[in-house]
């Protein structure tokens, strides 16, 4: 007889595994991802055959509740080089996804040169756009253009090209931007494309100069040195790193709107 | 026969339910160890209103949340947990003891950390001596030089857990004993007579050499306005006005940063000794 409930109980585990991968994707599927995280942890916990799988699902869960680092993470978990070539693909895509959501665009590019290296006859046009839009995040422009000149041929999409457009092309140099603010208050504010803020610290630059002309001209040295060459010198240096930060935040302006074209053309291929 | 399988099915039913707990409370702890604290910390909530629960399971999910907490430096939900511990399980609740009152002096709260600890009854020597290290650690803390003195006689250097912290200890309160007594007064002075020499005399001697600078281009510019125009000239009033209030702050500026240095150093003193303290039990119950 306890043979027979033994039989009984061995049976029921593939059951009631069977039941609980069940439950985890109708948690997931009904958007209570914590309860889904939970369900999947289980199911690791428990050894389940399908581990990837799992950890798939699991970082799905993270990525809707924005937890993108957590989710690289999650995915990393996983044997990459085990399950079925469109599994392996999958975890490839969304390693390189999270990455990029989380900030973290060298590790997105490298995730994706790993699929490229691994399972070069997978192609998507989602796995491309990523990696064109990683190179543009780290202002690798050229090297952007070019796989996103392959992209079109691949998919044979109809320009317009993007990377024509001068302002994507050439982007602003910090540097630069900082170093002619020191020479010629202001300039480096109007070239990062700010020519307001340039003027505002060009009439603020000038009048200390002016102050301090004055003040030797009538005699007063302590103050036309201390204060008029004292308050010139602090508005210049801060000027300068001023000039530097509209730059940079001219880029990413700049690259968050060519990001935005690239992935209006990829939309083309992505719907065919 | 009906009656033996009716007997198996509850007896079954049962060991399930119990086992199920147990199972629950393991698959926390891999949640735990994996660092998946939201997860855990969910799992447990849902443990814990079982009411089919027995007392040390309980006591084991307050250890765990109690830990997830502290990991999480959310210092006084930690020791919510800690606290709820009961007395049924020694292992269970010296863990929350030591815990709950390291958190406590985390907090600032010496003395009810020291009462913890006072109350507390070690079962065996390793215990006994962290239980002093703690209370070492916590005298330090209210620098109760008395006290710390005569519990030095109970650190041996013989316990591997407590060794090296106990030296630490004792090299923290040379180094609190050995602290300058600069006083405000001084440092006031000083600057009242020097600009900026007062917080030299505290140890900012950056901002001493600084502040002696901006007087000296003020005073200068002042001096100026005063031997060209006149005393009741624009520039005069402006930069004497501007420079008096700068010397007026630099002397009360002065004085406080005395107090702030000591504050500083202080709070680096009393930062290694909360790691003093918290090392030990790391290695001892984790």
């Amino acid at each position: 007889m306890i043979k027979y409930y033994l039989i009984c109980t061995f049976l029921c585990a593939p059951f009631f595994i069977d039941a609980q991968t069940k439950l985890a994707d109708s948690l997931l599927a009904a958007g209570n991802y914590l309860q889904a995280r939970v369900a999947y942890e289980r199911l690791l916990y428990q050894g389940y055959s399908l581990p990837n799988d799992v950890l798939l699902k699991k970082s799905y869960c993270l990525k809707a509740q924005s937890q993108y680092e957590e989710a690289y993470n999650t995915l990393q978990r996983a044997d990459f080089f085990q399950g079925a070539d469109s599994l392996k693909f999958n975890l490839y895509y969304e390693s390189a996804l999270n990455a990029y959501l989380a900030g973290k665009y060298d590790l997105c590019l490298s995730k994706v040169q790993e699929q490229h290296y691994y399972l070069p006859e997978l192609n998507s046009p989602m796995i491309d756009l990523l990696e064109i839009m990683a190179l543009n995040q780290q202002q690798k422009i050229s090297d952007a253009e070019k796989k996103f000149n392959q992209f079109v041929t691949r998919y044979q999409l109809p320009n317009p090209n993007p990377y024509s457009n001068r302002k994507f092309r050439k982007l602003k140099n910090p540097e630069k931007a900082e170093s002619m603010s020191h020479l010629l208050p202001g300039v480096g504010q109007m070239y990062a494309g700010y020519v307001g803020q340039g003027l505002v610290s060009l009439g603020i630059q000038a009048g200390c100069v002016t102050f301090a002309v004055a003040s030797f001209i009538h005699g007063y040295y302590f103050s036309g040195a201390y204060t008029g060459v004292g308050l010139f010198y602090m508005f210049n240096n801060g000027g300068a790193r001023h000039a530097r930060y509209l730059a940079e935040q001219k880029n990413k302006e700049r690259i968050t709107e060519l990001n935005s074209e690239v992935k209006n053309v990829a939309a083309k291929a992505i719907k065919k | 026969m009906r009656s033996y399988s009716f007997l198996f099915f509850i007896f079954l039913f049962h060991n399930l339910n119990g086992q199920a707990l147990s199972d629950e409370l393991r698959f926390a702890q891999h949640l735990v160890v994996k660092k998946n604290y939201e997860e855990a910390i969910f799992v447990l909530n849902t443990l814990q209103q079982n009411p089919k629960l027995s007392l040390i399971q309980r006591d084991s999910i307050h250890i765990f949340l109690g830990n997830i907490y502290y990991n999480q430096k959310d210092l006084l939900r930690s020791n919510n947990h800690f606290d709820s511990v009961s007395v049924v399980s020694h292992r269970l609740s010296s863990e929350a003891i030591f815990f709950s009152s390291f958190n406590r002096a985390y907090l600032k709260s010496y003395s009810e950390a020291k009462q913890k600890m006072i109350r507390y009854v070690p079962i065996d020597s390793t215990e006994r001596q962290l239980r002093f290290l703690e209370l070492a650690g916590l005298s330090l803390l209210q620098r109760d030089f008395k006290k710390f003195d005569s519990l030095q006689h109970f650190l041996t250097p013989t316990n591997f857990v407590t060794d090296l912290q106990e030296k630490d200890l004792r090299e923290q309160q040379k180094k609190i004993l050995s602290q300058p007594k600069k006083s405000p007064f001084v440092a006031a002075a000083l600057s009242a007579i020097v600009p900026g020499a007062g917080k030299f005399y505290a140890g900012n001697k950056g901002q001493g050499v600084y502040t002696l600078l901006i007087s000296a281009v003020l005073g200068l510019q002042a001096w100026e306005g005063y031997h060209k125009d006149g005393p009741s000239s624009v520039r005069f009033i402006a930069y004497g006005t501007l420079f008096t209030s700068l010397y007026i702050g630099t002397i009360w500026g002065s004085a406080f940063s005395v107090k702030l240095r000591r504050d500083q150093l202080n709070e680096t003193i009393n930062d290694q000794i909360l790691f003093d303290m918290h090392i030990p039990l790391r290695t001892f119950f984790h």
